[in-house]
C-alpha cells in the first residue's frame, strides 16, 4: 500500500511545483471530504484526511520561512498523505470470562507482536466491566480456547476484535446483572461480583462467559466498474511531513525532522498509538533510504543483514508523532486501526523533499545516495560515466 | 476509572524486557528434531532427480524428507489462502531461486545443516520471468492451472485461469476519464517503481508441530492461528477439531507471518517422524520466504486552470512472486485507492497482481533491474539515449511495452 502513496503523492508534488502551487494548497483543493463520493462510489465518513493535512501544515509551520542550506548541504521539504480501505468482509470473535473471584480472563486470537493489542483489549473489556485494565488476563493464539479471527493483518484487529471483545464484555456484564436478579438483588443494585456468585452456588464457584462476534457491512465492488457503496468498514489515514538535508558531493539523504500525523478516531491507548506511528515510519524510512533486495538471475545476492540493511538508531531523525481529533462511529469506543497508517506519507515526503532541495525528481525506491549523486552530477553536466 | 484514552503501559513489557516472555524458537520438546531446509537454486525448472543418499547415510540424521514424501501424509500437499497453488515441498517443478526442495531431520540442527550440504539436485531448467510488466504478456507461464481456494469472502469471485501470470486483475471506472482529460489545461503522467523488499521481523518464522493420538499441535510464530488451523485440517482431510494451534508473543510480522509459512512443512514432518519436529528459519532464509511487492504503477492526472484534478487514470503492476499467497487481495483492496484521497470526478484504475519467478511477492534481478531503470526514465531520457546503441533499443522496447 506504501508502493501505492509513493506514486500518487509524488505525482501530486510534481503537479503542484509544475503549476506553481504551494503543495499543500494544492492538496486541500482536491481532498476528500466526509459526504463526497471516494473513487469507489463508497460515501467517505469518519475520515479526518483534512484534519491530517493541516495538522502537518501547522506542525511543519509550512508558512514561515525555511532555511534552504549553504554550501554543499541543501536543505528541503516535503509531505504526502494517504489513506487505505480496511480488509473487509472479516470476522473476529471473542470470549471474556469472569471467574467466581471477580478476576477476568479474555480469550482471542488476536495476536500481540509489539503492537500492544493484548493491552488495548484488556482497556475495552475493562471499560464495560469497571475493573482496571492491568487486572485482566490475556489468553491470545490458542485455537482450543479462543473463538475464530481472520488474523492480525491489516490494522484490522483493534477495530474488527475490539469490536467482538466489547459485545463479548457487555454480554459477560448482561449476564452478570441476570445472575443478580437471579439471587434476588433489586436492579440497580451496586453488587461485588463475588458476592453474586458466593449467593448463587454457595461457595466461591462457577463463571459468567460472555461471547461476541462481530463482522461488518460490506459491499463487493462490481466487477466491472469496481463500484460499491459500502467498500470498507473504516478508512485508515495518514501523513507525514519531513524536512532533509541533501549533501550535494555525496548525494547522501539525511532526514533532520520529521512529523508523523494519523486519524487513529478516539485512541485506545494514546501512547501506544503515537509509539505505532513512529515504528511504522522508521520502517518505512527503510524501504525508503536503505532497503533493496538485490537479485541476479532469481537469487538473492543480499540475502543477510550485512548486505540488506535495515535501519538503526543511528538512522533514526528527530521524529514526533500525533494524533487528529476524531471519531470512528462504527468503532468500538470510537477507536480504529493505525497500525499502517504512519508508513503511507514517509517515501513521497522524503522525494519530495530532495526534489524542493536540489530540484532532482527520484522515481525508483529506493533512494541510494548514488542514484542521487549521478542524477546531480547529469543535471550540471557532468555526468559520472560508467567503467566498461 | 475510565480505561479508554488511558495511557497504561505495555501488560506483557515487563515479561519482555527480563526475557520471561515465551517465543517458538525458545520453545523445546522431548524428542524434539529440527528440520533444516535445501532449496533450488533455479527459478524455473523442471526436477530430474534428488540424490539424498548421502545425506541419508550421514551419522545423526534421522530422515530426509521430500515432496514426493510428503503425499504420504498428504496426498495432495498444495496451499495458499487465494489459490491452493504452492506445494509443501516443491513437486515435479520448482519455481523461484530458495524455494524449498527436501528437508534433513536430526536431533542436532548443526548435523541437519551439514546434511543439507550433501543432497544434490538435478533440474531442466524453464523459462523464468521476472518483472511484473513482462509478465502481463509473457510466454513464460509460472503456473499451467491457477486453482482458487475459495477460502475468503472477499475473494470469492477470483477464478481459475490457464496460460496466464495474471492472478486478479482489478479494475474500476468512475465518470468517463477520456472526457475529464479533454477538458483538463494541463495533462500529466509519470511512472513510479519500487524494489523489492523485506518485511524483517526480528524473529524469524518459527513452527514447531507435536503429533498426538489423533491430534496434532502445532507452536508457530503466526498472525492468523485459525486460519492455520483451518488450512493444516483441509490438507490432513481432519476436523479443525483435532488441530490446535498455539501463538506465543511474536517478535514481530509486519504482514510477514500470514497464513500458511513453515506450519506445513512442520506438521507434514511430524507426522511422517511421528515426532515433534521444529522448523526455524534463519534471517537468511526470510530472504526465501516472503517479501513486499515490488510495483510499477503508471499515474495520468488531468488539472484544470484552477488547481482542481479532473480525471486520473492509473495503472499498476503488482509483482506476486511465484506463488499467489495473499497478492490477488493486495491487487484488489489497494485499487480501490490507487488514486489518492482526494475528489476526482473521472478515475479509471487498473490494478493486476502477477506471478514471476521468485520468492512469493519477490522480485528483480539485474538484467531486469535494467530494464525497469528504462521503465522510468523512458519519457525523459529515450531522446538523449537513441545514440547509445543497445541501451537505446532496449529503451524504445521498454516504452513501446509501457506505451509512454
Amino acid at each position: 500500500m506504501p508502493q501505492l502513496v509513493w506514486a500518487y503523492e509524488s505525482h501530486t508534488d510534481l503537479i503542484a511545483r509544475e503549476l506553481g502551487i504551494d503543495p499543500i494548497e494544492f492538496r486541500r483543493k482536491n481532498i476528500l471530504r466526509d459526504g463526497r463520493p471516494q473513487a469507489t462510489g463508497t460515501i467517505m465518513k469518519d475520515a479526518a484526511i483534512g484534519k491530517v493535512l493541516d495538522r502537518l501544515a501547522e506542525r511543519m509551520n509550512w508558512s514561515a520561512p525555511f532555511d534552504r542550506g549553504s554550501g554543499s548541504i541543501k536543505r528541503g521539504r516535503g509531505i504526502g498523505i494517504g489513506f487505505k480501505a480496511s480488509i473487509s468482509p472479516t470476522t473476529s470473535g471473542a470470549i471474556v470470562n469472569v471467574n467466581a473471584d471477580g478476576s477476568i480472563v479474555l480469550y482471542t486470537n488476536t495476536i500481540d507482536m509489539g503492537q500492544g493489542s493484548d493491552t488495548g483489549m484488556a482497556q475495552i473489556v475493562a471499560e464495560v466491566l469497571n475493573v482496571a485494565a492491568e487486572s485482566v488476563k490475556v489468553v491470545h493464539g490458542n485455537t482450543d480456547v479462543a473463538p475464530y479471527d481472520m488474523g492480525t493483518l491489516g490494522s484490522r484487529s483493534t477495530f474488527h476484535m475490539g469490536n467482538a471483545v466489547r459485545l463479548a464484555a457487555e454480554d459477560a456484564r448482561s449476564k452478570l446483572t441476570a445472575l443478580a436478579a437471579e439471587v434476588g438483588l433489586p436492579a440497580g443494585t451496586n453488587y461485588d461480583v463475588k458476592e453474586l456468585f458466593k449467593k448463587r452456588y454457595g461457595m466461591q464457584a462457577g463463571n459468567v462467559v460472555g461471547t461476541g462476534t462481530y463482522i461488518p457491512r460490506y459491499a463487493s465492488p462490481d466487477p466491472k466498474t469496481g463500484q460499491s457503496d459500502n467498500v470498507t468498514p473504516f478508512w485508515m489515514i495518514g501523513g507525514t511531513g519531513v524536512e532533509v538535508e541533501v549533501d550535494t558531493e555525496t548525494g547522501h539523504v539525511r532526514v533532520t525532522r520529521m512529523i508523523n500525523v494519523a486519524d487513529a478516531g478516539r485512541p485506545i491507548n494514546p501512547k501506544i498509538c503515537v509509539t505505532q506511528l513512529s515504528g511504522g515510519a522508521i520502517m518505512q524510512l527503510g524501504f525508503t533510504l536503505h532497503e533493496d533486495m538485490v537479485f541476479d538471475s532469481g537469487q538473492v545476492t543480499n540475502a543477510s543483514f550485512a548486505d540488506y540493511k535495515i535501519p538503526g538508531f543511528r538512522d533514526v531523525p528527530p521524529m514526533e508523532s500525533d494524533l487528529v481529533t476524531a471519531t470512528q462511529e462504527t468503532g468500538p469506543f470510537g477507536a480504529k486501526g493505525v497500525g499502517e497508517s504512519s508508513t503511507f506519507g514517509v517515501s513521497p515526503a522524503i522525494a519530495n523533499a530532495v526534489h524542493d532541495a536540489v530540484g532532482i525528481r527520484l522515481t525508483e525506491l529506493p533512494i541510494k545516495p548514488e542514484t542521487l549523486l549521478r542524477a546531480l552530477r547529469a543535471a550540471e553536466g557532468r555526468p559520472i560515466e560508467d567503467e566498461e | 476509572m475510565n480505561q479508554i484514552g488511558r495511557s497504561i503501559p505495555r501488560l506483557e513489557a515487563r515479561a519482555k524486557v527480563t526475557g520471561r516472555a515465551e517465543y517458538v524458537h525458545n520453545m523445546r520438546l522431548p524428542g524434539m528434531l529440527h528440520g533444516k531446509i535445501f532449496r533450488s537454486t533455479v527459478a524455473h525448472g523442471r526436477i530430474l532427480g534428488i540424490d539424498t543418499s548421502a545425506a541419508r547415510e550421514t551419522e545423526g540424521v534421522f530422515a530426509v524428507v521430500t515432496g514426493e514424501d510428503i503425499r504420504s501424509v498428504i496426498p495432495n500437499p498444495y496451499f495458499g489462502p487465494a489459490f491452493h497453488d504452492q506445494p509443501i515441498l516443491a513437486l515435479e517443478k520448482v519455481h523461484f531461486v530458495g524455494e524449498p526442495v527436501a528437508v534433513v531431520l536430526s536431533h542436532d540442527p548443526h548435523i541437519a545443516e551439514a546434511a543439507v550440504q550433501m543432497i544434490a539436485a538435478d533440474y531442466e531448467e524453464l523459462p523464468p520471468v521476472f518483472d511484473e510488466v513482462e509478465a502481463m504478456t509473457s510466454k513464460a507461464i509460472v503456473h499451467e492451472v491457477l486453482k482458487p481456494a475459495g477460502t475468503f469472502a472477499d475473494l470469492k469471485h477470483l477464478a481459475g485461469r490457464k496460460h496466464t501470470n495474471v492472478t486478479l486483475d482489478y479494475q474500476l471506472r468512475r465518470g468517463d476519464v477520456e472526457a475529464g482529460f479533454a477538458i483538463a489545461d494541463h495533462v500529466f503522467e509519470h511512472i513510479f517503481r519500487t524494489g523489492q523488499v523485506l518485511h524483517v521481523p526480528l524473529e524469524s518464522h518459527a513452527s514447531l508441530a507435536e503429533p498426538g493420538h489423533d491430534s496434532l499441535t502445532i507452536h508457530t510464530s503466526s498472525q492468523t492461528p485459525s486460519f492455520v488451523r483451518m488450512e493444516i485440517a483441509r490438507l490432513l482431510g481432519w476436523p479443525e477439531n483435532r488441530v490446535s494451534v498455539r501463538v506465543p508473543f511474536l517478535g514481530g510480522g509486519f504482514g510477514a507471518k500470514v497464513y500458511v509459512k513453515v506450519e506445513a512443512l512442520a506438521a507434514a514432518l511430524a507426522l511422517i517422524a511421528r515426532r515433534p519436529v521444529k522448523i526455524a528459519l534463519t534471517m537468511e532464509e526470510q530472504f526465501y520466504t516472503i517479501g513486499k511487492h515490488a510495483t510499477t504503477f503508471r499515474i495520468k492526472s488531468g488539472v484544470n486552470k484552477d488547481g482542481r484534478i479532473t480525471a486520473r487514470a492509473c495503472d499498476v503492476w503488482w509483482n506476486g512472486g511465484a506463488y499467489a499467497d495473499i497478492g490477488p487481495r493486495v491487487a484488489q483492496k489497494s485499487g480501490f485507492t490507487a488514486a489518492g484521497p482526494y475528489d476526482i470526478e473521472h478515475v479509471r484504475i487498473d490494478s493486476a497482481d502477477l506471478d514471476a519467478s521468485h520468492a512469493p511477492f519477490v522480485h528483480v534481478d539485474q538484467e531486469v533491474s535494467g530494464r525497469r531503470q528504462l521503465a522510468f526514465e523512458a519519457r525523459q531520457r529515450i531522446a538523449a539515449a537513441a545514440k547509445a546503441g543497445r541501451r537505446a533499443t532496449r529503451l524504445r522496447r521498454a516504452a513501446t511495452r509501457l506505451g509512454v
